[in-house]
Formats: structure tokens, C-alpha cells, sequence
């Protein structure tokens, strides 16, 4: 009898697991053609243009890299384009770094990133958790305002930061913005680094 | 075939509702996602300076003529221990080589400026040069060469009276006279570019005529240089430069009537 009854429950497991398919299958295409507030699965294509100007006003040295004094700004503006055909939500990671030469790096622990700064388009890019989130969702064909246009290096950089290198990595990620939070700000499934594609 | 139990009936179903919440959940939170970067390198720039005076050596009649053999002394940095240079004994009509320079060593254009600090040992040096009727003294009795050979005129600059300078250099004397210190400083009117040397004088010489009352006045005499710099960008001119950078060491000068 206790054999009897296994048999019957695998039966009806693999029943659910054959029926589980075919229903996923089924809602798949319905989704193509119905809209429901979850399980939404949208077509189209994401690609994405990062549009960033060149260092402007500083000199370049042998290396490509360009050459700074403390007090200093220099030019340099980023947007982004979506070159694709769904509506995307933006947000950008700006990211400073400075490494000190070999004769300064017993002050390492000195370092203060805040003396890179930029001009921030605070009035379309909305900061939360350290991404700058465009406040609108972009359409095809269509760039977001240019998040900054200026990099100052503050006249109080001190002696340590001499023939240091200075990085401003610029990340921007970019996600679906149908049914996908209400705004940029309730966005999920942001790309981590690395990544494109679907999340 | 017997009937299943009610309950294996409901273990049934919640397993099949089970694995139906499983493939519905997984199949519907797929997001099309893109992420692009950009790097900007920066280098900063540098600014370096040397401060060097020659070595010296007796010549058969005892002045202290350069030694070409040895190489240059050099200043220690602002705030190091100070390095000295003891010429021992001088004399009426003696000479002594004595050149400080100084050299722009970094990469960058540099404001240079310097300060020629002449002390009082246990003498009074403005009975030997001192002008009649104010504090200053005319340093030129005693150094010469480099910046001081050039021609000046003495007028107001920036704000400030009675300071020597032409379209090379300023001077501006600040006088001590009851504690016998007597302050030149030396600003470059010019901006100074890698490899580029100021040499301020090059020779001490003690005048012939002295006799042993004004030799005395020599005693422990100091005479004390030290060298600034600062990088051109941000600031319109060397004065501006060195009162931005180094305001503690140029605020007597500043404020010279």
C-alpha cells in the first residue's frame, strides 16, 4: 500500500511539473500580447551610447594622460544616448582616485578624494546610494543632460599630491524602464560591472 | 485501486502549486540591462627647486675663490636642519665667493622668490652700512654680483615704499634694527621655467678700509638665504604667489610700510 501511494505522488509530481511547463509557456505568450501589472516581459533591444567630451584645458603629457596644477578645472563633460529602441532608466557612478608618487606614499592614509570635484547637474540627476539617477526615463534615439561639464582639482592639494595619478572613472548603467518602479529612483535590476544584456 | 487519503490529496496539491510558483516567479523578473564606462587620467604637476652655493677655497693671497673640484652645497628644505657654511676669519679687502642659486628643477613654471636674512653677531652692522637717518642698510657694501650688479630704481611697488626693483626682480628691505636683522627679499618678476637659474650675488667683500673698531662690528655675522617657490598657475604674480603660499614667512614684508 505504501508503494502504491509513492507511485501515485510521483504521478502526480511529474503531472505538475508537465502542466508547471506548458502554463509558463502559455503565460509567455500571453504576456507578448496582454499587459498585467507583474510578469511583464518586454522585446525590444538596449543599447546604450556613453557620450564623454575630451579633457579640455589641461596640457598632455607623453603617457596621454593630462597634466594638472591644484586650483586647476579642466573641461570634461558625460552623458549618455540610447541608441536603442526601449525606454531606459539611467544612472551613473563617478568614481575619483588618486595615487600618490613613490616619494609621498608614506601619506596614503592623507588622501582626500573631495579635492577632485565636479559640477553636478543636481536639477536632472537625482543622488541616491552614490549613483547620480537621471529623473527621467530616456527614450529611444534620445540623450539625457550632461551630468557634469567640469572637473576642478582644489588649490588646497598639498605638497603629497606631486606627480600623482588621478583616475575619474565614469560608469553608467542602464535598465528598462517599463514596468520597472514607478520612477528611476524605484528602478530594479540595475547591470553590475561587466554586464549587459538581461539581468 | 484504492482512493487517496484526503490528506495525500492536499500534500498533492501543494506540491504541484508548489513548482507552478516556481517556474511562474522564475520566468518574470528578467530586465534588459546595458552598462558602459570611461576612465579619465590625470598626472599633477610638480614643483621642485634647488638652493646651491659653491664650495670655496683659499687662493694664495686668502680670498675664498670657487672650487670647481667639489660639488655644490645644497640648501635643506625649508623646515630641515639648516646647513652652515663657517667661513672662519675674514679681513679688511678679503673676498669670499659666495653664490647662492637658485634652480627651478621641476617640470612646471614656478613664481621664484628668496630671503637674505643679515643678522648681527655681537656687533652692529649699521654703523658699517646703515643709511643716515632710517633703519635699512645698504647691502650692496657688502654683497655684490648676480641680481644685485643689475641697475634699480627705488620707488613704490605694489603698495610698497622704498623697495629697489627694475622688470627683473623686486627688493624689499625690512629692518630690525634694535635686534640688528636686517630682512631682503627677493622677488622674481618672471616666472621661472625648468632649468631656469637665479644667482642673487656671488661675492662677499670686506671693504679695505675697515679698520679693527669696524671689524668688530663683523663679529658673528649671519647671513642666511632661503628659497620659495610656488607653481604659476592660479596666481598673477610672484607677490600674490608668495603671500597665497608662504604667508607667515612674507607677512613682515607685506606689511613694510
Amino acid at each position: 500500500m505504501k508503494t502504491a501511494r509513492l507511485k501515485l505522488i510521483a504521478i502526480i509530481a511529474a503531472f505538475a511539473i508537465t502542466l508547471a511547463s506548458f502554463i509558463h509557456t502559455t503565460v509567455s505568450y500571453f504576456v507578448d500580447s496582454v499587459v498585467s501589472p507583474n510578469g511583464h516581459i518586454a522585446t525590444g533591444s538596449t543599447d546604450v551610447e556613453l557620450v564623454s567630451s575630451s579633457v579640455s584645458g589641461g596640457t598632455q603629457m607623453p603617457d596621454g594622460s593630462i597634466c594638472i596644477m591644484p586650483g586647476q578645472t579642466v573641461g570634461k563633460s558625460v552623458s549618455t544616448k540610447n541608441t536603442g529602441t526601449l525606454p531606459l532608466y539611467v544612472r551613473v557612478k563617478v568614481t575619483p582616485e588618486i595615487i600618490l608618487a613613490d616619494a609621498y606614499q608614506a601619506h596614503t592614509n592623507e588622501i582626500d578624494l573631495s579635492l577632485i570635484a565636479f559640477n553636478f547637474d543636481a536639477e536632472n540627476w537625482l543622488l541616491q546610494d552614490g549613483y547620480y539617477h537621471y529623473a527621467y526615463a530616456l527614450t529611444g534615439g534620445t540623450a539625457t543632460n550632461e551630468l557634469f561639464t567640469q572637473i576642478t582639482f582644489s588649490k588646497d592639494m598639498g605638497n603629497i599630491y606631486k606627480d600623482s595619478k588621478m583616475r575619474v572613472i565614469v560608469r553608467i548603467e542602464v535598465v528598462q524602464a517599463s514596468n520597472n518602479g514607478e520612477n528611476v529612483l524605484q528602478a530594479t535590476g540595475w547591470a553590475t560591472a561587466g554586464e549587459g544584456g538581461i539581468a | 485501486m484504492k482512493l487517496l487519503k484526503w490528506s495525500q490529496w492536499k500534500t498533492a496539491a501543494l506540491a504541484f502549486v508548489l513548482l507552478l510558483s516556481i517556474m511562474l516567479t522564475g520566468g518574470t523578473l528578467a530586465y534588459f540591462t546595458d552598462s558602459r564606462e570611461d576612465i579619465s587620467v590625470f598626472t599633477a604637476g610638480n614643483v621642485y627647486i634647488t638652493l646651491t652655493e659653491a664650495e670655496v677655497q683659499a687662493d694664495a693671497v686668502g680670498n675664498l675663490v670657487e672650487d670647481p673640484s667639489k660639488d655644490r652645497i645644497e640648501g635643506a628644505e625649508l623646515g630641515a636642519e639648516e646647513t652652515i657654511k663657517d667661513y672662519g676669519k675674514i679681513y679688511p679687502g678679503q673676498t669670499i665667493y659666495k653664490d647662492p642659486t637658485i634652480t627651478n628643477t621641476g617640470d612646471n613654471g614656478a613664481w621664484i622668490a628668496a630671503k637674505v636674512v643679515v643678522s648681527d653677531g655681537r656687533g652692529d652692522i649699521h654703523k658699517l652700512m646703515g643709511y643716515y637717518g632710517v633703519d635699512f642698510i645698504d647691502i650692496e657694501v657688502l654683497l655684490h654680483g648676480g641680481l644685485l650688479d643689475e641697475y634699480i630704481h627705488v620707488g613704490a611697488w605694489n603698495g610698497i615704499q622704498n623697495v629697489c626693483h627694475n622688470d627683473n626682480y623686486a627688493m624689499v628691505q625690512v629692518a630690525d634694527r634694535a635686534n640688528g636683522v636686517y630682512e631682503f627679499y627677493f622677488f622674481m618678476l618672471k616666472a621661472t621655467q625648468k632649468g631656469d637659474e637665479i644667482v642673487l650675488f656671488d661675492t662677499m667683500s670686506i671693504v679695505p678700509e675697515w679698520d679693527n673698531a669696524q671689524m668688530c662690528e663683523l663679529v658673528d655675522l649671519k647671513i642666511k638665504v632661503q628659497a620659495f617657490a610656488v607653481q604659476t598657475f592660479g596666481f598673477e604674480s610672484c607677490f600674490d604667489a608668495m603671500k597665497g603660499a608662504f604667508a607667515t614667512h612674507f607677512e613682515k614684508c607685506v606689511a613694510n610700510p
